[in-house]
């Protein structure tokens, strides 16, 4: 979805001179597109300031998004110059947000210079913005990403990467072809704890690894819930988009009056529940210790039970199994089978990694360097700093397109093989069930018009 | 074992009657058709595309172009058999037949693999020969073997038979013998058609029919009736006897062999409860009779006498009548049994039990937990004997299975070396479904619901209301896993799976009235029917037949939408006229879009461009998006009309749906529109004919890619985009496009050319690159160094060392980074000098890269000497980060040495490096040590090796030796504050020694210690030594201590506690003290407590906080 992009300028990414050309010409020029803001001054957010600070548009700003906007507020190279949010209500809060973090740097006077939009389309179509964050619901995730990929934005998109894997194909293709930054927020790949655990096993720490085992928490059912008028700051149509159409309820979409968590999480329409919620990271960490970050896997087979009622209808109590070219069996399971966490079993010894925590066995294995000469997993230490070192590097990030796109899709795999309840095979490299072709329709969703990959 | 025998026997039979000449053999099985002439149902497709179809009784393979091998295979898998078919093939297609063959994922990710007995109509004409597929190529040709080459008809229909028996494999085409093979690689596996794969844009067909086998290995079931028993036999072999005496209280089933021991695995009768009698169907509480314990005079199940329908072959059926009656009065049920008994494997054994109960007056059934279908195990099957209860859950034992609702339970046990079990599965359509089972460790277990009624008294039937319950029994060999209980309940389900009209009419009545907020029960069932009946295409056609009739009605929009979201995943051609006829309106139209969408078949793909011109909107857009995911070549011609349309929006979806069917038209038609356009719209063209280049035709591909980079009215990031994919097509163009690429003012263009020049695998790309370098933006630098960063280069690194010099610090960190990456050690000592740079980014990236540095460590550890002290620290630093072992003496010789830098930075890396064999020495550094800052650091070394330690013990003597034997209290007060940190029970006593010694420091370092103590065993020297050691701080330090171990988590009372505190009061002098005392008093809440906190109350400097802790304690107390 193209919006106006006649003049993009070099702008990219701050090198050099036509950042700095870009924002005189606005500067003298009235009758811009849109109204561009102040900058920040140059000694709030350093030395090199104007000319090469990131200019952003942050689309979603809701529990997660405004957790994401005072991360970015804290880097110096990066200023949040537009809010985007199909709650009006909220877009509001984020700019006050944004206004009140860029004033609080100041040391007298306020901050303005945020504007707020309800349209995804019209922060992309804004030629001054470098680069976007995306933290959106599930079902919102591949579309905006994918438009701003064509308007020549680098991008920090909120895992899980798709809703489905046609989508996460695109997405990637897209980021590919246009040559795009793009980060996706599975944070935990910045995790120096993680990054260990990975390098132990892809370094033979623990011998031949044949079975990884996560586990992570499952989401509860509710009962049917009454159909409630739409909040008027909310731009209804728009939040469901490409899914199905259904009435309002608070539970299905995000609570009118705080940020507390949404119910859509738990809706398949919108998401598949924990299985992409927490699976887009430990899957992710599984994938990279197994070394199959770019592929996935050949056969798969899952339980699960999920609600029969009620507006709730992703997965509970789950179990998949999934078995990679390599031999190496994943177990996935809610965590009355799985603890917490990833844990890499090989023939002489485990690894078992979450959040803030690493264990092995022998102990000792938490002492044992990697040497320089061993394979050493990309060193990243914060995972937005990462994002805005590679939009000045052009490099790729600690968490790529293609890499979500495999972690996303052995996620929703996961998913259509519980729902299934047979045995599927499939094929990484054309991303299809091999002789199964109910699965394979089950692999993408058809859009609600006017949107469509 | 008695099954290998039986096998061997088979074998045998079967090759007496082959060695007598095929001719006039008699077929020792029956012949079994395997393609049922209609429908591709017990056949799978693995490996390639190809398309597979029927046609008027043949099944047809088609060849589609550049997919790999495809095969149609049965779904069983056959050992030894005789297979009989027929084919015709296209001259130029290769095919075969699979037989014994695989697909498991350890061997090649899943490739179909095995023997394939060859359809070759090319000249060699080596048809009926045995190839061994995807595994080690012909087995048998037929060079040798003329006749059998003569026998093949070109472009006519061929006979082909199979003889696979044991390490046996003959053939034979057209009645001429052809292949004679001897190979034991592999016994068993399945049948494949195979569909060779083909480049040719032209279909191919081979066709194939009369596909018939004789299975060898197939046991026979028979069944007969001897005196009051049905006896029914698997391969002569008695499996289970149906016992039907008019005396018997009701018909039993028994025994019910194992199939590996052939021993039973129920009890018939056995105390306390001798009315289980094995497998059998009851029920106490029925009316005022009991049918199911106790004398027959309260009531019997009475046998009209099983008739035997079907008596051998794969499987038996008998069917009885029973009627549930009491001495001379009337029976009251009437029941119809059909019982199927089949033996799917060597290790499995069916027993299909079906009961009708037809009540012949009004029934009530009092809550019983004697009901229906039940069976007892043989005691040593049962959970008290060691034996396994498992649910579907997973759930075992009485403990975990009784009252739990499950589809099924097994019971399994040890019987000597083998283990062996009986699992009963529940129907999914009995009513109760999944009942709640009624379990007992000692070997009873039943689904019975009437223990649960609904309304907790009893279930009513009325006169004439029939209800059938169905039950499957598996009798199988190893346990619940290793048999598959699982996935035989999975198959029994689904193909068991019976829908009925009612059934179906209900659902859709649910659907119709189905509004958002209530229920979705109902939504719920028909997604699950319709996920379930993917192997049972007729009832899927019913579904889909009778959801679509719902479009037609007064229904819900939610209800229309969820229809036609299953019509996406079950519609077929037949239902596209009433999707289409949604396509007016502009609201359904967008869910018209999600079925028509996915209908394969040209009438979807009609109907969506007839309704085309009627739309508008929304709906138009909609309509233009499926036609673009259907890809179809028939839609190109009026989307094209569309992409100058008014609506931009409409006009949008049209060239994005052209560039996803991207044949020649679609791109000629973007190619035009790209340049005809504006604004917006263009960059929409320019998208969709990029998209055109992503897949497909390399030479077209390449043509769209360069016009669009040639093109300088486009934004420089899609020329990019261009070149990139242009880049990605190149091979001898590659260094031109770059070079290209790289004079480009544009830096998107200047990028891409700098990515691909760094990952070029040819050398003179990347010193071209590497020679622009300075007309590189400094994101272009930048860019151009971490890239390189990921590869090994050495050729450029000379350009790299310059530019650590750099004065533009981003280049600089770059590329002091990529040295890390690509250099060797000849650059340590240009890294620890940028190491030792003021500059904080310079420093830490340098540091960076020194750790980094690949096969450095002995240029590092050499470098040392001639270093100056700053360089020389940052050497020492890296030699600590890479583990450098080989330098711990040289470290240990600066560490005793050097400047103080150098020092302390050497004592560091110890920590890292230090093993526990220079324990000694390190305890040596202390002598020298300045300051206490130096102590410190010494001291953390020594803790660290310490920890470290492989053999604690001796290196605590080691340290305890070095104590005793120095004199200097400082260092003595290091090795203590060491020691004691290792909390080891031996330190104990020197720490009581040390309290009393004459030196204040020593004293004072062992009263931390013991304070610290992580649990109150010196408790009573820290008394001690509040009360004698006449220094003031230390006599605190103690108080504290000993305050701190009273306040300890221990078993004693409050009371007990408080008391203890209260010596520390009386010892306490300073208000200080005293307050130490009352802040811990409140955990202790107890009067005693509070009168303790009251003694505070009269001095003023305690009065508040003595306040403080009465109110604390009390409130405390009100908790308990």
């Amino acid at each position: 979805m193209f919006t106006g992009q006649k003049k993009k300028s070099g702008g990219l990414k701050g090198r050099g001179l036509s950042r700095r050309d870009f924002l005189k010409s606005a500067a003298v020029g009235s009758g811009a597109m849109m109204a561009i803001p102040c900058i920040v001054p140059s000694r709030v957010l350093g030395a090199d300031a104007p000319s090469n600070v990131i200019t952003m548009g942050c689309i979603g700003t809701g529990r997660m998004g405004r957790g994401d906007i005072m991360d970015v507020l804290g880097f110096k190279e990066v200023q949040i110059v537009a809010v985007c949010d199909v709650d009006s209500k909220r877009a509001e809060d984020a700019k006050i947000l944004v206004e009140k973090g860029y004033s609080d740097m100041i040391a007298f006077g306020k901050y303005k210079g945020c504007s707020t939009y309800g349209d995804f389309r019209e922060v992309i179509g804004r030629e001054d913005i470098d680069a976007v964050m995306i933290v959106t619901p599930d079902h919102w995730h591949a579309l905006p990403a994918i438009a701003a990929a064509k308007a020549g934005k680098d991008i920090f998109l909120q895992k899980p990467l798709s809703l489905t894997i046609p989508e996460g194909r695109v997405l990637a293709d897209t980021v590919k072809r246009y040559g795009n930054v793009f980060l996706v927020g599975s944070q935990q790949r910045s995790d120096s704890r993680f990054r260990l655990g990975c390098e132990l096993v892809r370094n033979g720490r623990i011998g031949e690894l044949h079975t990884v085992k996560v586990g992570f928490d499952t989401d509860p059912a509710c009962e049917p819930q009454p159909v409630m008028p739409v909040p008027k700051n909310l731009n209804y149509d728009m939040w469901l988009g490409p899914a199905p159409w259904a009435e309002y309820t608070e539970n299905r979409v995000h609570p009118d009056n705080d940020y507390g968590r949404p119910g859509w999480l738990r809706i398949s329409d919108y998401g598949a529940g924990m299985i992409t919620g927490w699976g887009s990271h430990h899957i992710d960490i599984a994938h990279w210790g197994m070394g199959t970050d770019r592929s996935g896997p050949v056969q798969i087979e899952g339980t699960a039970e999920y609600p029969q009622d009620g507006l709730w209808d992703v997965h509970g109590d789950f179990y998949i199994e999934y078995k990679y070219a390599n031999g190496v069996k994943l177990i996935c399971a809610d965590n009355k089978v799985n603890k917490q966490g990833v844990v890499f079993e090989g023939t002489e010894g485990w690894v078992y990694v979450e959040r803030g925590h690493i264990e092995t066995n022998p102990k000792s294995l938490l002492s044992s360097k990697i040497r320089s000469e061993e394979i050493h997993l990309y060193k990243s230490t914060n995972h937005k700093a990462n994002f805005v070192e590679c939009i000045k590097s052009r490099a790729e990030t600690v968490a790529p397109a293609e890499v979500a796109h495999r972690s996303c899709s052995a996620c929703v795999l996961g998913d259509i093989a519980m729902r299934l309840g047979r045995k599927l095979r499939w094929d990484p490299e054309k991303e299809q069930f091999i002789g199964d072709s109910e699965a394979n329709k089950m692999v993408s969703r058809p859009m609600r018009s006017p949107w469509s990959l | 074992m008695k099954r290998h025998l039986i096998r061997s026997l088979i074998s045998v039979s079967v090759l007496v009657l082959l060695s007598t000449g095929f001719a006039g053999a008699k077929e020792s099985k029956e012949w079994q058709s395997l393609f049922d002439g209609n429908s591709l149902s017990g056949w799978v497709q693995r490996g390639g595309e190809a398309k597979y179809h029927v046609e008027d009784g043949v099944i047809v393979g088609t060849t589609v172009p550049n997919t790999r091998n495809s095969f149609l295979c049965t779904e069983k898998n056959y050992g030894n058999f005789i297979l009989e078919l027929e084919f015709k093939v296209d001259p130029s297609l290769n095919s075969g037949v699979q037989i014994r063959s695989n697909s498991i994922e350890s061997y090649r990710n899943g490739v179909v693999h095995g023997y394939q007995v060859e359809i070759d109509p090319s000249d060699r004409a080596w048809s009926a020969g045995i190839y061994d597929e995807s595994r080690r190529g012909w087995l048998n040709d037929l060079r040798d073997n003329e006749p059998a080459c003569k026998a093949f008809k070109q472009n006519e229909w061929n006979h082909l038979r199979i003889e696979a028996i044991d390490n046996s494999i003959k053939t034979w085409l057209n009645g001429v013998a052809a292949a004679d093979l001897k190979d034991s690689m592999t016994a068993t596996g399945f049948i494949g058609l195979q569909v060779h794969s083909s480049k040719s844009d032209k279909p191919l067909q081979i066709r194939w029919r009369n596909i018939r086998i004789q299975d060898l290995d197939r046991k026979v079931v028979a069944a007969k009736i001897v005196d009051d028993q049905v006896v029914v036999s698997v391969d002569d072999e008695v499996f289970t006897c149906y016992k039907f005496a008019s005396s018997l209280k009701k018909p039993y089933f028994w025994p019910v062999n194992g199939p590996l021991s052939g021993k039973t695995v129920t009890v018939e009768s056995t105390e306390p409860y001798p009315h289980h009698n094995s497998l059998f169907f009851g029920c106490d509480r029925v009316n005022d009779g009991n049918y199911w314990q106790d004398t027959n005079q309260q009531g019997q199940i009475i046998s009209q006498g099983p008739k035997i329908t079907v008596a051998s072959g794969e499987s038996v059926v008998f069917t009885d009548e029973c009627l549930w009656k009491q001495p001379d009065k009337e029976p009251v049920i009437r029941d119809r049994r059909v019982v199927t008994v089949t033996a799917p494997s060597d290790t499995l054994r069916f027993i299909d039990f079906e009961i009708t109960l037809e009540p012949l007056v009004d029934i009530r059934i009092g809550k019983t937990n004697h009901s229906l279908f039940s069976a007892r195990v043989m005691p040593e099957l049962s959970v008290s004997a060691g034996g396994t209860l498992v649910n579907a859950q997973g759930d075992k034992a009485e403990k975990g299975t009784f009252g739990i609702n499950s589809p099924w339970c097994d019971y399994f046990g040890k019987r000597g070396e083998i283990v062996e079990g009986i699992a009963i599965l529940e129907h999914p359509g009995n009513r109760w479904y999944p009942s709640k089972w009624f379990t007992r460790d000692y070997g009873f277990f039943s689904p019975t619901p009437m223990w649960w009624p609904e309304n907790d008294s009893h279930i009513d039937l009325a006169k004439g209301e029939a209800v059938t319950l169905q039950y499957r029994v598996v009798v199988h060999g190893e346990d619940a896993k290793a048999a598959g209980i699982a996935e035989l309940f999975q198959q029994y389900y689904r193909k068991g799976m019976k829908i009925s009209d009612e059934q179906l009419d209900e659902l859709c009545a649910g659907i119709r009235a189905y509004k958002f907020g209530q229920s979705r029960k109902c939504l719920t069932a028909i997604s699950k029917m319709v996920t379930d009946t993917y192997e049972r295409p007729e009832l899927r056609e019913k579904i889909a037949d009778k959801l679509s009739q719902i479009l037609e009605m007064e229904v819900s929009f939610v209800g229309k939408q969820f229809v036609c979201q299953q019509l996406s995943l079950i519609g077929t051609a037949k239902h596209v006229p009433v999707l289409a006829g949604l396509l007016g309106d502009e609201q359904t139209a967008v869910i018209a879009c999600y079925g028509l969408e996915r209908i394969s078949g040209p009438e979807a793909n009609e109907a969506l461009l007839a309704a085309l011109a009627k739309t508008s909107g929304r709906a138009k857009i909609g309509i233009i998006h499926s036609l673009g995911e259907r890809g179809d070549n028939t839609s190109v011609e009026a989307l094209s009309e569309l992409v100058y349309d008014s609506d931009e929006s409409v006009a949008a979806a049209a060239m994005e749906s052209l560039g996803k069917i991207a044949n020649v038209e679609a791109i000629q038609t973007l190619k035009e529109a790209k340049d005809k356009l504006q604004g917006k719209q263009r960059l929409v063209a320019l998208d969709a004919y990029l998209n055109c280049a992503a897949n497909g035709r390399r030479n077209q591909a390449i043509s769209i890619c360069r016009e669009i980079f040639d093109s300088q009215e486009t934004p420089p990031f899609i020329r990019a985009a261009g070149l990139r994919r242009l880049l990605e097509l190149a091979d001898k163009e590659a260094s031109e496009l770059i070079k290209e690429g790289l004079a480009s003012e544009h830096e998107e263009i200047q990028g891409v050319a700098i990515e691909f020049a760094c990952k070029s695998p040819d050398p003179d790309i990347v010193k071209t690159a590497a020679a622009k370098f300075e007309n590189f933006s400094t994101g272009g630098q930048v860019q151009f160094l971490s890239i390189l960063s990921q590869r090994d280069y050495p050729n450029v690194s000379k350009l790299v060392i310059g530019l650590t010099k750099s004065m533009n610090t981003e280049v600089r960190i770059a590329a002091i980074k990529t040295l890390g990456r690509i250099g060797d050690e000849s650059l340590v000592m240009l890294l620890a000098e940028l190491a030792a740079d003021t500059k904080r980014a310079t420093n830490q990236a340098a540091r960076e890269s020194l750790a980094s540095l690949k096969n450095a460590d002995s240029a590092i550890v050499n470098a040392l000497d001639g270093a100056d002290v700053k360089v020389k620290c940052e050497l020492i630093r890296s030699i600590a980060q890479r583990e450098i072992y080989s330098a711990t003496e040289t470290l240990l010789k600066y560490a005793g040495l050097a400047e103080t830098e150098i020092r302390r930075e050497s004592v560091k890396a110890l920590e890292a490096i230090g093993d526990e064999s220079i324990l000694g020495e390190l305890a040596e550094l202390l002598v020298n040590a300045k300051n206490n800052r130096e102590y410190a650091e010494v001291e953390r070394t020594i803790l660290a090796v310490l920890r470290k330690a492989s053999k604690m013990g001796e290196a605590i003597t080691l340290l305890l030796e070095k104590y005793e034997s120095t004199v200097k209290p400082s260092i003595r007060c290091s090795l203590l504050r060491v020691l004691s940190e290792t909390r080891d029970s031996t330190i104990l006593p020197v720490l009581q020694k040390a309290m009393k010694d004459s030196d204040l420091e020593i004293r004072k370092t062992a009263i931390k210690s013991l304070g610290r103590w992580p649990n109150t065993e010196p408790i009573e020297d820290l008394l001690w030594a509040v009360q004698n050691d006449m220094n003031n701080a230390n006599r605190i330090l103690a108080l504290d201590g000993y305050i701190t171990m009273a306040a300890m988590p221990s078993s004693r009372s409050a009371q007990e506690t408080v008391g203890m505190l209260s010596k520390a009061m009386s010892l306490a002098q300073q208000p200080r003290e005293k307050k130490m005392v009352l802040a811990v008093l409140p955990r202790f809440p107890c009067q005693q407590a509070i009168e303790l906190a009251e003694t505070c109350l009269q001095d003023t400097e305690l009065k508040t906080e003595a306040d403080i802790a009465i109110e604390k304690i009390k409130a405390n107390q009100g908790k308990e």
